[in-house]
């Protein structure tokens, strides 16, 4: 498996519920970001790409 | 079984029965794929008693599969999309599976399973199409285009109630899974009390979240057919997000949902309720783990109107007891009971010397009545330690089952949960054997020994973790990576620590006591949030309790 920047880590169940939840807490602890309720959608999710940019919108 | 689908498909032709997204299928629609998929079944040399797998995603195609093997007589085996296809191979060997209905999807699977379980003859795929597939040399692959050439008619084959229905593989504590057999009585007891129970309806809209090789599936996809409802499968991303689950929930509709709590925990923590929200929505039933006190009420305040109910009961007994949850007072903590048992179905629980538990005395609990399996496939030992003499017989001698789960009685009946008597813990609804996990580690040439425990969690009831003790610089990593190919992820250690030796009680087993004392230690130093008195009591008290962590 490639892990690459689009691959559909949802979708292909790498994460789970369980995982999804690791990481927003990674993501709110290394960025110092807070992700809210209504942002842990798949749009913002689904990818790593995604999440990257997402990430990035929040620091901006 | 599946006369519930057929009788459904007479009566209420154009209603709805499937709905997988943006596709859907009525009644009669799914009969007659069922009838396909029958008469497919049979012509390839499928006979009463064979067990088909199932190999797919859960989709329109799953759900006519299984109505489709249990309208040939045969048993359906579901094998967990997910799970390594080395654990599938054994379970396929294990059960004799000649014939398994797949997907498109798996494709890239199928040589490895048919490796692992070269005994497969055919293959049939309902969402292929001839031209697109390669063919193996030696296994027979059957399309879309040998399903609808098929006659759609009832096939009728002369079954009886006993016979099996389906096979679920569950977790083994001497490392193999092992097959829990149950007939088309097990599952109806349940199934025809539920929907009676609920009063499902035709205009009722059910969530089906469970995976098929989870028992919870059973009601979902039954007791609709039983009553001619809709059946709305939730998409395996959809549960990930728990808005997502909010956002399903609404827009379909939903009147009835059966899941596990963990689940429900996430969608009244992080899902952005308001309070009234799902006005269709009229039951939740949650079964396979404890639902925390605090987030049961809290999901209760923001959904006043719905009426929630927990079932309990092994995939050995379908179900067994439930309990509809009454207002929850603030103050209570305490975990709601698992109830009483349902309709045809017996519950009792014994003491250690063999005597009946009064109310108030902690006991085993054990299950009688038609809803209990016929056995573990293949395995007549493990059988007769589960299926037991009914103690307390007269003239007629009668198996009972034994869970293995401690229980006691309160004075207006409700039986509550409150341990085991061995290593199988709970997580995610999964039920899990340690010694599964423990085998998977130990075949890790690296891995000297190891012990695997449950640290109790409020999320998901246990984190699995490993220690671990190496001869060499094996690094976590490995381990996962090895664990991934032997074991389904919900089994593989969150946590691994590497020690230098393990503790051995005075006869030389791995103290599991001892570990989870260092952990109770290893906590209070940690940045874990979570208060350490909560730990420290849930780790030695009920959960994971009583004198004989080794089986």
């Amino acid at each position: 498996m490639n892990l690459t920047d689009d691959y559909p880590v949802i979708e292909s169940n790498l994460i789970d519920s369980l995982g999804i939840f690791h990481l927003v807490s990674f993501m709110q602890r290394e960025f110092q970001i807070e992700v809210r309720d209504e942002e842990l959608v798949p749009d913002y999710f689904g990818t790593i790409g995604q999440m990257a940019r997402f990430v990035e919108s929040k620091k901006r | 079984m599946h006369h519930l689908l057929h009788k459904s498909a007479s009566e209420h032709s154009d209603r709805l029965a499937v709905v997988d997204g943006t596709r859907s299928m009525n009644y009669a629609e799914l009969s007659r794929g069922a009838n396909q998929i029958a008469r497919l079944l049979i012509d390839v040399g499928v006979s009463r008693g064979d067990r088909v797998g199932l190999y797919l995603d859960k989709s329109i195609e799953s759900v006519m599969a299984i109505y489709g093997i249990l309208t040939s007589g045969a048993a359906y085996v579901p094998l967990d999309p997910r799970a390594p296809v080395g654990r599938l191979g054994y379970i396929a060997r294990d059960c004799d599976i000649h014939v398994l209905v797949t997907g498109t999807e798996k494709a890239d699977s199928w040589e490895s399973l048919l490796t692992e379980a070269p005994q497969i003859e055919t293959l049939i795929a309902p969402n292929a199409v001839e031209a697109d597939v390669d063919r193996r040399p030696g296994v027979r692959t059957l399309t879309s285009e040998a399903l609808t050439s098929q006659a759609d008619s009832a096939s009728d084959s002369h079954g009886i109630e006993l016979d099996l229905a389906y096979i679920l593989y569950t977790s083994g504590s001497t490392g193999n899974p092992k097959g829990v057999m149950l007939s088309h009585l097990n599952a109806l007891t349940f199934v025809n009390w539920a929907a009676d129970r609920f009063g499902v309806r035709p205009d009722d809209r059910l969530s089906s979240h469970a995976p098929l090789h989870f028992d919870l599936s059973v009601f979902d996809l039954f007791a609709a057919a039983r009553s001619g409802a809709a059946v709305v499968l939730v998409p395996s991303a959809t549960s990930v997000f728990p808005v997502e689950v909010a956002r399903f929930i609404e827009q379909q509709r939903i009147s009835v949902w059966y899941s596990v709590p963990s689940v429900l925990t996430m969608l009244t923590l992080h899902g952005n309720l308001k309070r009234g929200a799902f006005p269709k929505l009229r039951q939740i039933l949650f079964a396979g783990e404890v639902f925390p006190t605090k987030y049961l009420r809290q999901l209760m305040e923001f959904l006043p109107h719905v009426a929630m109910y927990n079932l309990y009961g092994p995939t050995e007994t379908n179900v067994c007891t439930s309990y509809e949850v009454p207002p929850l007072s603030p103050d209570q903590t305490e975990t709601i009971p698992i109830g009483k048992a349902i309709s045809n179905v017996e519950v009792f629980s014994v003491k250690d010397d063999g005597v009946l538990a009064e109310p108030g005395e902690v006991g085993e609990l054990y299950v009688r009545g038609s809803s209990v399996m016929r056995g573990y496939w293949g395995d007549v030992e493990r059988s007769a330690k589960g299926l037991v003499r009914f103690p307390f017989a007269g003239e007629i001698p009668d198996l009972v089952y034994r869970t293995g789960d401690l229980v006691r009685q309160d004075e207006d009946g409700n039986y509550r949960l409150l341990g085991r008597r061995d290593a199988q813990i709970k997580s995610r609804g999964y039920r899990i054997e340690l010694g599964e996990i423990e085998t998977a580690l130990n075949a890790h040439p690296s891995v000297v020994e190891c012990a695997v425990i449950p640290i109790p969690d409020e999320m998901i009831t246990n984190r699995i973790k490993a220690y671990v003790v190496v001869c060499d610089a094996t690094a976590e990593s490995d381990l996962v990576r090895f664990c991934a190919d032997r074991i389904p992820s919900y089994m593989i250690p969150e946590l691994f620590e590497f020690r230098d030796s393990l503790p051995k009680t005075s006869t030389g087993k791995v103290d599991r006591w001892g570990l989870s004392a260092v952990l109770v230690d290893a906590e209070r130093g940690s940045h874990d949030r979570r208060p350490i008195e909560e730990v420290y009591r849930r780790t030695v008290s009920p959960g994971y309790v009583t004198g004989e962590p080794d089986r």
